[in-house]
């Protein structure tokens, strides 16, 4: 009994640390998801909103009749 | 056909309604709440023009942009500049989670209509209907701009018979208004409220900061524009417009605390923003031509209340005529999105042409007397418009009125029913208004009424033109004028004036007012501005009039027939 006692411990220990692990693992994921990677995009698009013209090409979108007729009952 | 257009939960809430295509009656939430620029559901306003068109019942529910087309720039705006957008997401989703997003259920619990009675139209078209809609024209050009409306900033378009085309924009971040408004904010005033201060400060200064300022914005020659977005944090921050690189350029920010007080440093920067957003209006309007070939301008949207810049695009666009509706910004909005549906949508024919602003509420002499009597006022009353006379005499003298008349106006502007009137021929009456009657800055200048048939002896004004009628135009006083200093009141720094062309068939009991006051002076103008304290909105009834009364130093208070003196002489 005193035997798989101890065994038992030792299985607490190293499980907790194997849990450690994956815990860092999947934070980093998340962390990475939720943070980094959302900010190298977000930052290309501002890039892209922010963007100057140098052609002399007109800013002006043209606005296709879809676009302003569309249903008046939508939100 | 009864249609109910709404504006709301942004600023300026407001609701007008239309019977077969003609306006019966609009009012500004403000008006009634008492708060400047109320953006609450217009509950007020609503049962005001339901009550004054005799409506239990309305056809349609026409709301004056989309919310959720608003909200997806919103979430894009947040995303995109994330994660220094963090507290504009805070706040911004508890307003939109509350209020925006729930428009459609708000609309219908409060007015009783079903699901298909309730319509969107864009921002930017709502602006454009409030003015093509209300003007003489058969075909125009148009052109708006303002801050933001859901993702357009700027639009070009064509009105032609009852139809609206919309055919080119310029999307937000890049935004006219929105500039204008960071300098506003830069100079020490209020967004969305100290933008016409910006201008009355302009003509102290000189453009010499347009070079910087075109460092933050890249124009090309059709007036298209791009902000450079380093500059300005609007994108990101709800408390802040601009950021250190903005002030490496600009220098320290003037503080709002100064109030009248101002160095030549910021009056050169309002000068410069001016030139500049004139400069591209000017632009853009030309461009507005060239797509349309078109004699006249419809313009609108809350830059067209720069009616500096609107005398400008006058002056130097091959357009003849320009129609500025007198409820330019966003609480016309709301009439523009009901004319949108009557005519665009439904096919119907226009037979509107705008020409007053008095859509608002109208006080008999019988609630008046009550309201005197009930608070034990003393009063004299006059029968029979015989108190005319009477008021033109005391503003000869040099006293200052309250005068309270007719409907109440739609807009920002007092066109002679809802004003504090004063000589313009006496220099000291800009100080006295300003500073002892208004409570304002020193810096601002005030407007004239002016006769319609001495209009063009006293100003550089073209004959007809309907922003005049809603002192839209901004324009030189003449040189004769100016040299023999016959109105040193209303003459701005510069030598431009702000005029309100007055037309006995349009506004009658006032017309007859200025004629007195040439019977006795020789002159048929006189200083008019709005109504009301600094910071309060216009006075809408008797009760609020005697409430600016009594908090001011105005000696005569004029409620319809009745006369009340600040001493209760009768």
């Amino acid at each position: 009994m005193g035997s798989l006692k101890k065994i038992w411990a030792k299985w607490l220990v190293i499980s907790e640390i194997i849990g450690d692990i994956v815990s860092i693992i999947v934070l980093t994921i998340a962390y990475m998801t939720i943070f980094l990677l959302p900010c190298l995009f977000f930052t290309f698009i501002s890039d892209q909103m922010g963007k100057k013209n140098l052609s002399g090409e007109s800013y002006f979108q043209k606005i296709e009749e879809s676009q302003w007729a569309e249903d008046l009952e939508e939100m | 056909m009864k249609i109910l257009g709404i504006s709301c939960h942004y600023h300026d809430s407001a609701a007008a309604l239309i019977i077969d295509g003609v306006p019966v009656a609009m009012a500004q939430e403000e008006r009634f709440s008492r708060i400047k620029h109320d953006s609450a559901f217009p509950k007020k306003a609503i049962d005001f023009v339901m009550k004054r068109g005799n409506c239990d019942s309305v056809d349609y529910v026409v709301f004056y942009e989309k919310p959720f087309e608003k909200f997806e720039r919103f979430a894009y705006s947040v995303v995109s500049f994330f994660p220094f957008t963090y507290g504009q997401f805070r706040r911004g989703m508890a307003v939109y989670l509350k209020d925006k997003l729930w428009v459609k259920a708000e609309l219908k619990e409060n007015l009783h209509v079903r699901d298909d009675q309730v319509l969107f139209v864009p921002h930017h078209l709502s602006h454009a209907s409030s003015s093509y809609y209300c003007s003489p024209f058969q075909e125009s050009a148009i052109l708006t701009v303002d801050g933001v409306g859901e993702w357009t900033t700027t639009s070009i378009g064509r009105g032609e018979g009852n139809k609206i085309i919309l055919l080119q924009e310029i999307r937000y971040p890049h935004s006219l208004g929105l500039l204008y408004s960071v300098f506003t904010a830069f100079l020490g005033f209020k967004v969305n409220d100290g933008e016409y201060k910006v201008m009355g400060l302009a003509p102290y200064g000189k453009p010499i900061y347009v070079d910087k300022i075109l460092k933050l914005i890249d124009v090309k020659d059709d007036g298209s524009f791009r902000l450079d977005l380093s500059y300005f944090s609007f994108h990101t921050s709800t408390t802040r417009s601009f950021n250190q690189k903005f002030l490496n350029l600009f220098g320290v920010p003037r503080d709002p605390q100064l109030g009248h007080k101002f160095d030549q440093h910021h009056a050169d920067i309002a000068a410069s923003i001016q030139k500049v957003t004139e400069d591209i209006l000017i632009k853009l309007a030309n461009t507005a031509y060239e797509l349309t070939k078109s004699k006249n301008l419809s313009f609108a949207g809350g830059v067209a209340l720069n009616s500096v810049a609107n005398y400008k695009l006058l002056q130097n666009t091959p357009f003849e005529n320009i129609f500025v509706q007198p409820s330019a910004g966003d609480a016309g909005g709301s009439l523009g999105a009901a004319q949108y549906v009557y005519h665009h949508f439904l096919n119907n024919d226009r037979k509107f042409v705008m020409e007053h602003s008095y859509y608002g509420s109208e006080y008999s002499n019988e609630e008046v007397e009550k309201f005197l009597t009930d608070n034990k006022i003393p009063f004299t009353k006059y029968c029979n418009d015989k108190i005319l006379p009477e008021i033109a005499k005391i503003i000869a003298d040099g006293k200052v009125i309250g005068y309270f008349q007719g409907r109440s106006e739609w807009g920002p502007r007092a066109l002679g029913n809802r004003s504090i009137l004063a000589d313009a021929r006496r220099a000291e009456m800009l100080k006295t208004v300003n500073l002892k009657i208004k409570f304002r800055e020193s810096f601002r200048p005030f407007a004239p009424s002016v006769l319609a048939e001495d209009a063009q002896d006293l100003f550089e004004l073209p004959r007809d033109h309907y922003p005049s009628r809603f002192m839209l135009y901004v324009c030189p006083v003449k040189e004769e004028v100016r040299k023999q200093n016959l109105l040193p009141a209303i003459t701005h720094v510069d030598g431009s004036a702000r005029p309100q062309i007055v037309f006995e068939r349009v506004n009658k009991r006032y017309y007859s007012l200025l004629k007195e006051f040439k019977n006795i002076t020789g002159i048929g103008c006189f200083l008019n501005t709005s109504f009301n304290l600094s910071d309060e909105p216009i006075v809408e009834s008797p009760e609020d009039a005697y409430k600016s009364f009594s908090k001011s130093n105005m000696d005569i208070l004029v409620l319809n027939d009745y006369m009340v003196t600040k001493d209760g002489k009768q």
